[in-house]
């Protein structure tokens, strides 16, 4: 195994310790003057005054939901592009955002009776985890790469169809707009009811995904000599599959779908991990959640009257630099 | 041989000079409304589908009233003497039916008191029943009152779906004034509507919280409203839920929103 130069290490450690100073600094953005500490007393106190419930209600779950869904992401990026030996995978190649948007639509517009906010997330879970396994299942049991993505695409257009045909067919009139909205992701006006349904559902999936984490390291030499090796096995893949509908699934199910984070943070972090394939997993996670933290707050400072999709920021930051990334190493994918 | 009947029936009216339609129809939900209340329903002839939902109307239309679909080619069999149409909608087969020789009047929809007062009598005026018009807004005029307010006014945000306070020169305005409250978006200069965030709403640290404009079915729109930051810093008894009707015929529940409201200011005084 190389050696890991200490450079790399320094800038992981510094990654890492960015975490509590960008919430810091996270928690004090927003458009009530009010001092953090004392609403932080007060709602730990079980104070209902507008200081608590803004800092408690408000900013302390969208921070903590910003850093799990863009560890989500960052990680199931990871996974992704390791599993398929592709530098271009990200989860929603396996239909994971399309089922869960699709999902969501049904749900939204065409569900019985819409009670608690618990439905929403639950439906788009259930849609994710649904064209995953369908990608799969087109993919063959013990699918290689290649036919992983020619599976995912295929599913992806029947998905996007779909989805046209649901809104075209939805009886409120603001359907097509609100789902287009709801596609560029969002973070705003998320509360502890969000982060209580996705936290639980992208733990598990990492602890899959972690699992199956020899069968990435294996694939790194080519999927003929993981299957040698013996880690190329129909459990453990389906172990990463359920851990990315989960993890991912979840993600989408409460903030949309936020793209751009599951492709460039891999590419970012690789680097710092000698592109070890399992730590890389990890190490994607802290980054996607320290980015999507960080576009969640560019979100709130650029403000104006209609709210900033993060998706947009996420895209309009991460476009050019991918582009840069590629352009300055060119040749060595 | 009806028909003929009817024609003679119309001379008549229109020799002495006081012609009253016999035979009205509707294109907008608001005016349908109206009609039930003010004109006898035998002189109705059409009304907008939509006045047969629960949703809207909430009433029971009688059989011989069509219920249309803003076409023309609907009301044109009815041979209707007198086709109201709102100030927006509609435009198209009004156009049509004008052109036809068909008697189209338009009444601008309200959006202020004055403006419902107006959309009343303008109706009374069209279907030659002004004395039912002016009946009508002087007992609305009576409930809307200037209401003697004493005691405290009750600071409160109106918000609405997408995170939108109603401001100064919106009709929840001054529904709200005439019911003794302190609208804080209005205090602080907003003009019609703005969206705000949901900090700046728990900011403003109103007494009570007036939720506008909510459907009981699914919209996005509405997430901000069932925050739990709201809900928790207002509870049930804080909040007051105008009627989504408001928004379409103010004519047919301003009065009994302001009442409720009063009720409202009472409970949580």
């Amino acid at each position: 195994m190389p050696q890991v130069p200490a450079a790399n290490f320094l800038a992981r450690c510094l990654m890492l310790a960015a975490i509590p100073i960008v919430m810091l600094v996270a928690m004090q953005l927003g458009d009530a003057d009010i001092s953090v500490w004392e609403g932080l007393l007060g709602f730990v106190s079980g104070d209902t005054s507008a200081q608590a419930m803004i800092v408690g209600e408000v900013r302390l779950p969208r921070v903590l939901l910003a850093l799990f869904v863009g560890a989500a992401l960052g990680a199931g990026g990871a996974a992704m592009q390791g599993l398929l030996r592709n530098p271009l995978a990200e989860p929603a190649l396996l239909g994971v955002s399309s089922g869960a948007a699709l999902g969501a639509i049904l749900m939204l517009y065409h569900g019985l009776a819409w009670q608690a906010g618990f439905w929403l997330p639950a439906s788009a879970m259930l849609g994710a985890l649904l064209a995953v396994l369908l990608v799969w299942g087109l993919a063959g049991r013990k699918a290689t790469g290649q036919s992983l993505i020619l599976s995912g695409v295929a599913i992806n257009a029947l998905l996007s169809a779909a989805m046209a045909l649901a809104l075209n067919y939805a009886p409120s009139p603001f359907a097509m707009q609100e789902i287009i909205f709801w596609l560029l992701g969002s973070l705003s006006n998320r509360g502890w009811d969000q982060l209580a349904f996705a936290v639980p559902a992208i733990l598990l999936g990492w602890a899959l995904i972690w699992s199956g984490r020899h069968l990435l390291t294996g694939l790194s030499l080519g999927e003929d000599s993981a299957t040698t090796l013996g880690v190329y096995r129909t459990p453990v893949l389906a172990a990463i599959l359920l851990g990315l509908a989960l993890s991912v699934g979840a993600a989408v199910a409460v903030a949309g779908t936020i793209g751009f984070v599951g492709l460039v943070v891999p590419h970012l972090v690789r680097p710092l991990v000698n592109s070890q394939p399992a730590p890389l997993v990890l190490w994607s996670g802290i980054g996607g959640a320290l980015l999507l933290l960080l576009a969640d707050m560019a979100v709130q400072a650029l403000g104006g009257q209609q709210e900033l999709r993060i998706g947009a920021v996420t895209a309009l930051v991460g476009g050019p630099f991918f582009l840069w990334l590629i352009l300055s190493g060119r040749g060595r994918f | 041989m009806q028909s003929l009947l009817l024609f003679l029936f119309a001379l008549s009216f229109s020799l002495s000079g006081e012609a009253r339609p016999e035979r009205i129809a509707s294109l907008n939900l608001c005016l349908d409304q109206l009609l039930l209340e003010l004109v006898p329903h035998e002189h109705i002839v059409s009304l907008t589908w939509l006045a047969a939902d629960p949703r809207y109307g909430n009433r029971d239309i009688p059989d011989h009233i069509r219920l249309n679909h803003g076409r023309a080619e609907e009301l044109l069999p009815l041979q209707p003497d007198l086709v109201l149409v709102g100030q927006y909608g509609a435009g198209r087969a009004a156009q049509f039916l004008k052109g036809l020789g068909v008697r189209v009047e338009a009444i601008a929809d309200p959006a202020d008191i004055d403006g419902i007062y107006r959309q009343v009598n303008a109706l009374g005026e069209l279907t030659g029943r002004a004395a039912a018009a002016q009946a009508y807004t002087r007992a609305l005029q009576k409930t809307l009152g200037p209401l003697k307010v004493a005691g405290p006014r009750p600071k409160v945000v109106v918000y609405s779906p997408n995170g939108i306070v109603m401001g100064k020169g919106m009709l929840e305005n001054q529904l709200l004034e005439l019911a003794g409250f302190d609208n804080l978006a209005a205090r602080a200069g907003v003009e019609y509507v703005k969206p705000v965030s949901l900090e700046s709403v728990l900011d403003w640290q109103p007494d009570a919280l007036i939720i506008a404009g909510v459907y009981p079915q699914f919209s996005l729109a509405n997430v901000p409203l069932r925050h739990r930051a709201l809900l928790r810093a207002y509870p049930e008894e804080k909040r007051f839920y105008m009627p989504p009707e408001l928004g379409q015929c103010p004519a047919a529940i301003a009065g009994g929103v302001v009442e409720k409201l009063r009720e409202f200011r009472q409970r949580i005084k």
